[in-house]
C-alpha cells in the first residue's frame, strides 16, 4: 500500500528540540515525525498507540562496546523533510513500531555505499551469516533475498523483498515476506543523512511489526531495538575501519 | 538412510584398526574442535602418557564436519556439528598443564579440562580452547602458591580473574586461527561462547562454569553436578539481569533481550552488562568412590540426563577396558545424536579413579 501522505511543513522543519507526531485522522493509523535527537536518547511509548494503554518505562539503557561509533553526545540534525515520509509507518493494532539512530565518524556517501548493498548486508549486519538473491539483482525494486541467520539466535533464516532503494536521498526499504522467525509483515526503512559536523552521518533505521502471540509490545520493541541497534554500531565500526582508504571501495567477494 | 547408520557415521568406538588408520591420518588431520595433534602431543609426551586421535568418517546424511574422538589413558573426548551445519564447540584436553601447588609431590595431577560451546561464530570458542589454560596457569602462579593446598576461595578468585581475561580478550579482537571463521578479522560482538572448565588435582577437582554446558561427577554410579547452567529465567540470574536494567523475554525460550538463551558467557559484548563472564566455582574434594567427570555441551544435557550419562559411563568402564573414557565420550555422543540433539556435541570424560597413573 501507498505510504500516506502526510507531508510536514518547513514550519514544523524549524521546531528545534520537539517531536512532532501529526496524526491522520483516517484509519490505519498512520504516524509520522521529525525525528531530533538531543543529548539524551528518550524514548517514549507513542501516546497513539491504540493499545498502548500503560506507556512502558524507558528501554534499558545499554552499554556502548569499545570502539563503537561517535556517541551520543554529538546532535544531530532533523530528518529532512523529503525523507521524513518513508519513516513514516501505517502501524496497526497489535503492531509495534520503532526507530534507532546511530552516528557514525564517516561521510553519508560511505556508509550509504554499504547500506545500499541489498544483497550483501553480511557486510555489517553481523546476524546474518549468509546472504543469496533468489530474485532479481539486488539493484531493483522487487529483488528478493534469503539470509541465514548466525547460531544461538531465535530465528534461521529470513526471506527479505525490496521495496525502495533511492540512491537520490539514500533510502532503502525492505520487508520480511517468509523465513523461519516470529517478525510477521516486518517492515523496515533506514535512511542515511549528512550531520552537522563535517565527515559525520547519521543513520537512521525504522521498522513495523506484528508483536508475537505471547510477547507484548514493549517485548517485541526490546528484541528488535537490540537487533538493529547492534547491527547499527558494527555499520559504524566498518565504516569509520574502510572510510579514510576508499570510501566507495567494496571489491569483497561475496561469501554467500 | 537409518539413525544407526547416522550414528555409525558419526563417532567410532576406538580400537586397534582405528587407532593405526588414526595414526595414518595424523597428518592430514582437520581442526574441528579438538586441539592439533602435534601442540597436544608433546603436552602429553611431557606427561608421559600416550594420545591419540581418530577422525570419524564425514557425515554423510548432514554433510557437516566429521566428529572427533580423542583416546588417552586417563580421558576421553567426542565432538560431533551434530544436525547443526556448523561446528561452533571446542575442547581442550591439557593434562600437567601447571605446576601443582607447593607441597605435593612433583608428579601429582594437574590437569585442564574444557568444553566451549560457541554462538554466532567459532572464533571465540576456538581462542577459549587455545588460551584458557594459559592463563588458568598464570593466575594460579600470580596468587598465593605457598599454601600447600589452596583455599576454595582462592580458588574462585584464580578462575574469575582467568575468565575476565579471557573475556577482554575476545572482546577486544584477539583471536585464535580459525578456518572455519567468517569474521574476515572484523570485531564481532555478537560472537561468544560457554565455557566449563576443570581442574583435576590429586586431591580434588575445581570447576569454573560460565553459561549452559555442564560438569558432572560420577560417584558410586550416582550423578553429582558441580555445575549450575546458566539459564536467564533462574531466579537468581533473573533477578541479576534486571537489577542492571536488562529484561528477560520469553521468545523461542527465555532469553536476555529476548536474544540470547543463556545468562553468562564468554564475549557477547553487545548484551553486556546483562550477559557476564564471571564463573560459578565449586571445589569438590575427590574420594576413592568417584569413577569419571563428563564435562559437555548442552548438545549432550539437553537430551541425555546426569543419571543416564553416569550410567553409560558406569557401564564402559565395567567392561574393563583401558580407554573406556573415550568409549563413552564416543557412546554418549551417539546417544545425543540418537535422541536428536539438535545442537553440536562435545564430551569430555575423565578418569577420577585413584592409582591410574600408569
Amino acid at each position: 500500500m501507498q505510504p500516506s501522505t502526510s507531508c510536514l511543513t518547513n514550519d514544523a522543519y524549524k521546531i528545534s528540540g520537539t517531536r512532532t507526531f501529526v496524526v491522520n485522522p483516517d484509519p490505519p493509523l498512520s504516524v509520522s515525525f521529525l525525528l531530533y535527537r538531543g543529548k539524551r536518547r528518550q524514548r517514549r511509548a507513542l501516546d497513539t498507540m491504540p493499545y498502548a494503554a500503560v506507556r512502558p518505562s524507558p528501554p534499558p539503557q545499554l552499554s556502548r562496546p569499545i570502539g563503537s561509533g561517535a556517541g551520543g553526545g554529538k546532535a544531530c540534525p532533523a530528518v529532512p523533510c523529503e525523507v521524513a515520509r518513508y519513516h513514516e509507518h501505517a502501524v496497526g493494532a497489535g503492531q509495534c513500531f520503532s526507530t534507532v539512530v546511530q552516528a557514525i565518524a564517516a561521510p553519508a556517501d560511505a556508509v550509504w555505499s554499504v547500506v545500499r548493498r541489498f544483497d550483501r548486508p553480511q557486510a555489517y549486519k553481523k546476524f546474518i551469516k549468509s546472504c543469496r538473491l533468489v530474485d532479481g539483482d539486488g539493484g531493483e525494486v522487487g529483488s528478493v533475498r534469503e539470509v541465514r541467520v548466525v547460531s544461538g539466535l531465535p530465528a534461521t533464516s529470513s526471506r527479505e523483498r525490496l521495496e525502495v532503494l533511492d540512491d537520490d536521498r539514500r533510502v532503502l526499504s525492505f520487508r520480511i515476506v517468509g523465513g523461519e522467525h516470529r517478525l510477521a509483515n516486518y517492515r523496515s526503512v533506514t535512511t542515511v543523512h549528512e550531520a552537522a559536523a563535517p565527515a559525520m552521518a547519521v543513520v537512521v533505521e525504522s521498522y513495523v511489526v506484528d508483536v508475537p502471540p505471547g510477547n507484548t509490545w514493549e517485548e517485541t520493541r526490546v528484541f528488535v531495538d537490540t537487533i538493529v541497534r547492534c547491527n547499527l554500531q558494527s555499520l559504524a565500526r566498518t565504516v569509520e575501519r574502510l572510510a579514510p582508504e576508499a570510501p566507495r571501495a567494496n571489491g569483497s567477494i561475496d561469501h554467500a | 538412510m537409518s539413525m544407526a547408520e547416522v550414528c555409525c557415521d558419526s563417532a567410532v568406538v576406538v580400537g586397534a584398526e582405528a587407532e593405526a588408520r588414526a595414526r595414518a591420518r595424523a597428518g592430514r588431520r582437520r581442526r574441528a574442535g579438538v586441539e592439533g595433534a602435534g601442540r597436544w602431543n608433546a603436552t602429553a609426551t611431557a606427561a608421559g602418557v600416550a594420545a591419540e586421535e581418530a577422525a570419524t568418517r564425514k557425515r554423510r546424511a548432514s554433510g557437516g564436519e566429521a566428529g572427533l574422538v580423542v583416546v588417552a589413558k586417563r580421558h576421553g573426548a567426542a565432538s560431533v556439528a551434530g544436525r547443526r551445519r556448523e561446528m561452533e564447540d571446542a575442547v581442550s584436553l591439557r593434562e600437567a598443564f601447571a605446576a601443582p601447588a607447593n607441597g605435593e609431590v612433583a608428579a601429582a595431577r594437574c590437569d585442564f579440562y574444557g568444553v566451549f560451546d560457541g554462538h554466532g561464530c567459532s572464533h571465540v570458542a576456538d581462542a577459549c580452547r587455545e588460551r584458557m589454560h594459559e592463563l588458568v596457569a598464570e593466575e594460579m602462579g600470580a596468587g598465593s602458591p605457598a599454601a600447600a593446598a589452596r583455599e576454595p576461595a582462592s580458588w574462585t578468585e584464580t578462575m574469575e580473574r582467568s575468565f575476565a581475561r579471557m573475556d577482554a580478550e575476545v572482546i577486544a579482537g584477539c583471536r585464535a586461527e580459525s578456518g572455519s571463521c567468517r569474521c574476515e578479522g572484523q570485531k564481532c560482538d555478537h560472537v561468544g561462547s560457554t565455557a566449563v572448565v576443570a581442574v583435576v588435582e590429586e586431591s580434588r577437582v575445581v570447576v569454573a562454569n560460565c553459561g549452559d554446558s555442564r560438569a558432572v561427577l560420577c560417584r558410586g554410579g550416582a550423578p553429582v553436578q558441580l555445575s549450575s547452567d546458566h539459564k536467564p529465567d533462574r531466579p537468581d540470574e533473573l533477578e541479576r539481569i534486571e537489577a542492571a536494567g536488562g529484561r528477560v523475554i520469553f521468545w523461542e525460550g527465555a532469553r536476555v533481550l529476548g536474544v540470547l538463551a543463556m545468562s553468562r558467557s564468554i564475549g557477547d559484548a553487545y548484551l553486556k552488562p546483562y550477559v557476564t563472564a564471571v564463573p560459578e566455582v565449586t571445589v569438590t574434594g575427590r574420594s576413592d568412590f568417584d569413577e569419571c567427570l563428563i564435562l559437555a555441551s548442552d548438545g549432550l544435557w539437553d537430551v541425555v540426563s546426569n543419571e543416564a550419562a553416569c550410567e553409560v559411563a558406569q557401564s564402559c568402564l565395567r567392561r574393563g577396558r583401558q580407554r573406556w573414557c573415550a568409549e563413552a565420550a564416543a557412546v554418549l555422543t551417539k546417544l545425543a545424536l540418537a535422541r536428536r540433539s539438535s545442537d553440536n556435541i562435545s564430551v569430555v570424560v575423565v578418569d577420577l579413579r585413584r592409582g591410574n597413573a600408569l
